[in-house]
Order: structure tokens, then sequence, then C-alpha cells
């Protein structure tokens, strides 16, 4: 058994391997420094970042669903200046492959999160949450739109000194134009699914349970759904594809590889199993060496398709 | 911050102590040794693909540092406590902890008063044990909705490491063989207590017994510190999933999480 080569390159970044953690499921990493080094991961995608520090929804905020969950945060985070001063030097002194993941109301927001990242060397990634409320469309999520995501795209390709990934929502007809609009506008990466919108009630207040009535739903529920989307996407698009939704084990993680995935992000699964990402990461190293598996060439987008 | 495990630990005995409540013993040495009263642990039965799927806070009732054992009390209550009623001794069970800020102790504490409700006793059962065994002198208040709620092994532990326990049902007279028992909240007995005898309280149980405990904490000027209970997905501040309303220090609310900043709180920091 040799040791297998399961690095990857996205515009110019280099990630020592395909598995990444997803945005709002890690912190900032370190909360996850008692159970493993984070620095052994491909990259940690942190919790998603405003301009402006944001004190998120009332509580409740989360609910377990069937195979999954719902959560309302509301966006809540430290904002740019706050992160860059005492969140970010911590990961780069362990020397982490960073991710941000940046959300806005305004092109110009998403503009002045990228440009105020561009300054930071420790940062390798930037990823865009375009499952965000576009004010200036009446609310609209910029995601919706293939003229949205292309215009948010363009404008943080134009002002971020690093690689870009956008992150697609489900909720849309269809993902392949969105997903090419990103491209076009100069994307290095798509990554995908963002959670689903959805509700839970309470039968004996005769309410909603979220205090924001409506939640993301994530966790093995919409696996399936996620599934089917990348396996879309990665066949339309040139630039690699990360796999997110519901991935609890290497085998969710191998299925995603298979349909054309070239790194998976790991969400819900942590706050099961702290230790899910770095398990998965194992899982995949241990599958690679006992099947001859040399690198993820020869793995991603191996799916035998029938007819 | 304290150090934290994620592990899988085999199940000593799970068995029914009172109605639809269970305690459940483990072997985790680690936890065991670590642990504080007051503080948490997440768990799940290992093996369970995804029902439930994500962990449930318990705090800690139970450590044996000897043994290398720790027990947990927990209510069925949904499905989550419904499949850890049916783990087996011999199995395994997934568990992250010890987690968040348990009780703070005063090294010059003489005295103080617990005021239990519900399955609140848990931490309460553990706090009592370490400040009994210190020489704090102890009253317990262990308040229940009936007779029947009554979980002897609690009441028994308590009378083994208090100076006097004091039951309250809101129905049910003549209420048990105890020494002392009143109908009533929990919180009533206690107003009397400390008008001759303020202490620290400690108090774990339904919220509006702990805004009453925070109320007479104020009224009597007394510290008191309680535990509160929310829905949490992950229990180590990553998720963001638990916070509830605390004061700042200019007195403006604010959320704070359950997890990391609590589950312990002074009760005048708390947004009742």
């Amino acid at each position: 058994m040799t040791t297998p080569d399961l690095h990857l390159d996205i515009g110019g970044a280099r990630l020592k391997n395909p598995v990444m953690t997803a945005s709002g499921t890690f912190g900032y990493g370190r909360e996850f420094a008692d159970f493993f080094d984070p620095a052994r991961l491909g990259a940690v995608v942190v919790k998603g970042l405003t301009l402006k520090p944001r004190a998120g929804n009332p509580p409740p905020r989360i609910v377990e669903t069937p195979s999954g969950m719902l959560n309302a945060i509301g966006m809540e985070n430290v904002g740019l200046e706050v992160f860059r001063r005492d969140k970010l030097p911590w990961l780069v002194e362990r020397g982490v492959t960073v991710a941000v993941n940046i959300l806005g109301e305004t092109i110009e927001e998403y503009a002045a999160l990228a440009e105020g990242l561009s300054a930071e060397p420790g940062v390798a990634l930037i990823e865009v949450n375009v499952s965000c409320p576009n004010v200036a469309a009446g609310g609209m999520y910029f995601g919706a739109d293939p003229q949205a995501t292309n215009d948010v795209t363009r404008a943080v390709v134009r002002a971020a000194r690093q690689p870009v990934m956008v992150k697609l929502t489900p909720l849309v007809t269809d993902i392949v134009t969105i997903a090419q609009a990103a491209v076009q506008a100069g994307a290095s990466a798509l990554s995908l699914i963002n959670t689903l919108p959805a509700m839970a009630v309470d039968i004996e207040k005769k309410r909603p349970v979220l205090a924001n009535t409506i939640g993301g739903l994530s966790g093995p529920a919409i696996r399936p759904v996620a599934l089917r989307l990348v396996w879309q996407v990665a066949r339309a698009v040139n630039v690699p594809v990360v796999g997110i939704g519901g991935i609890l084990t290497v085998r969710d993680a191998l299925e995603f590889l298979l349909v054309g995935a070239r790194a998976v992000q790991i969400g819900t699964a942590s706050f099961v199993d702290p230790m899910a990402a770095i398990k998965i990461l194992e899982g995949i190293e241990e599958y690679f060496a006992a099947h001859d598996i040399p690198n993820l060439d020869a793995f991603v987008g191996k799916l035998e398709t029938n007819s | 911050m304290s150090a934290k495990i994620a592990g899988r630990f085999a199940v000593i005995s799970n068995i029914e102590v009172g109605p639809c409540v269970f305690r459940l013993d483990f072997d985790a040495p680690e936890i065991a040794q670590l642990g504080k009263p007051g503080q948490f642990v997440m768990v799940r039965p290992d093996g369970r693909e995804t029902a439930p799927l994500l962990p449930r806070p318990l705090s800690l009732y139970r450590m044996d540092k000897e043994k290398g054992q720790a027990a947990l009390l927990y209510k069925v209550v949904g499905e989550g406590t419904r499949e850890l009623s049916r783990v087996q001794a011999g199995e395994r069970l997934s568990v992250t902890g010890p987690l968040g800020r348990g009780f703070e102790i005063n090294d010059n504490l003489e005295a103080a008063y617990l005021v239990a409700g519900g399955m609140g006793v848990a931490p309460l059962a553990a706090l009592a044990e370490v400040l009994f065994k210190d020489s704090v002198y102890l009253t317990v208040f262990y308040g229940v909705r009936s007779t029947a709620e009554v979980i002897p092994a609690v009441s028994n532990h308590f009378e083994q490491f208090s100076n006097e326990l004091v039951m309250t049902g809101e129905e049910g007279i003549p209420f048990g063989p105890w020494a002392r028992s009143y109908q009533g909240l929990v919180t009533e007995p206690p107003a009397d207590w400390l008008t001759g005898d303020p202490r620290p309280i400690f108090a774990c149980g339904p919220r509006p017994m702990l805004k009453r405990v925070a109320e007479l904490a104020k009224e009597f000027n007394v510290p008191a510190q309680v535990s509160l209970e929310t829905h949490m997905a992950c229990g180590f501040g990553v998720c963001q999933g638990c916070v509830t309303e605390l004061l700042d220090r200019t007195g403006a609310v604010r959320w704070g999480r359950v997890c990391t900043e609590g589950p312990v709180f002074p009760a005048e920091e708390v947004a009742w």
C-alpha cells in the first residue's frame, strides 16, 4: 500500500486534502483544538463573516428534525475587524489553511469584505455565500438569479487577491445555469449545497418551533438532494466542485467524490461528533490506500453512468 | 478553557430509578477526573445512525474519580432520551465533555442552600456531594409536583450529603416520610429560611422556579448561581443554537451561549 496523494488545487490555492469544514459548523477553528489539530484538514471554512458584527436571531434557533436539523442563527458573527484581529491569527499560527465564507446584503458589501480579506496572507480562499437576500432586488437571493450571481461573483473576484469559491443554494429551478454564471464571472470553484429553507411546528403551542419561523435544513436528510445537484453541476463546469450536504461518514464522502466533487465539506456531522471531519479524512486515506487509488484524479467523477 | 474529550465509553448500567427517570453509569476515567458539578456532557447512543441525530446535553450527576466512572440522571421526554433509555449495559455511548462552566465554589463558603426542581436535581446532587464533603453546611430544598415524582435514590443522596433536606410537593399531603416537608412550590420554604439565615443559593430547575430564586437572592442580598437548560446541537460553542438572553455590565440585553458561558450563571446576569 502506498500513501495516496490527496492534494488538490483551487485557483492556485493548494489544499493538502479534500476534507474541509462547512461554514457555521466549525466556529473559528479554535473550538475544536481540544479534539484534533485543525491544520490537518484540507481547509477550515470559518463562520460566515459580515462587514459589521451581527447579533443574530432570537432563540429558539435550532431544532432536530428527522435525520437532520433546522437552524436560524441569523448570521451571528464577530464582523470583519474582530475576525482579522482576534480570530485569524490563531488559525495562521497553527498553519491552518483558512477559507473565509463572506456574506452581504449588497454587492458593495461583498466587495468590501473581499478587499478587507485581501490584505490577509493567512486567508487562502474566499467562499461567497450567495444564499443571502439581495436588498437591491427586493430581498431575492443573489444565488437564485444567474445575473445577480454573476455580478456578485465578479465583484468579489475583482476585489480579492485570493481564489474565490461560490457556495450555491439548492433553492433554484436550474442550478447548472447559476453554476455557469459563477464560473463565467471568474469563480475558481463551486461549493454546494447550502441548507434548504424549512420549518417545524409545535402543535401544543400552535407555533413555529423557531423564533425565525424558517430555518435551514441540514444533515443526512438533504444528502440525496445534494448528491444529485453536485453530480449535475460537476458535469457542467470545468472548475473544482466541493460537495456539501449531510456527510456523516467516509462512505458518504466517497459518494460525493464519485459523482464529481473534488472535495467535501463536513457540517452538521461536527455537532454529532466533534471528531467527524478528521475521521472522514482518515477514512478516505485508508480507502484510497486499500484500493490502490493514487490520487484524487483516479477517483473523482468515476461514477459509471447508466446508458 | 478546561480540557475536554470526545470518545466512546462503555455503559455499566442504565436503570429506571423513578417514573421515566433513568440513571446511566459509564466508564470514563477522564470525565470523572475532569468533571465539576454543574458541567455537562453531550451524549448519544453509539451506532445509531440518524435517530436521534444530535447528541443530548446532560448534567453530570455523579463522578467517581477512584472508580473512573461517571453517572447521568435523565428523564425520558423525547426521542433522544427514549433512545438513550434503551441502551444496555455493555453497549457504548458517544460522549463529549466535560463541557461548560459549572458552579463556582468560593473557598470561604460555610453554608449554602440548594434549590432543586424536577430534573434540576442532577447537577445539584453532584454539587451537594462536593460541598458536604468540604464541610459546607447544606440545606437542600427538593421540589416535585407530586409524591409519585420523588426519586428515592435522589432523596437518599441528599439526606446523605446535606444537613437538612426539605421536601416540597405541589400536591400530596401527608408528604412522605421526611422530617421536613411542605406543600407548595420549592421556592416557598427558602423565603422563610433566608429571613433568619441568609446564605448563598445554588439552583437548578424549571425557568419560572429559577426566576423566583433570582428574586429571592436579590431580596435577601445573597449570591445565587442558577443552572439553565436549553436545546443544544454541539455543546461547545460552535452551533450558536443555545443562546439565552443575558444582561451585560450596563444592564443591556445580549444573547449568550448557554453551553460555553454557562450552563451555570450568576442569577443577576440572566435577563428573566
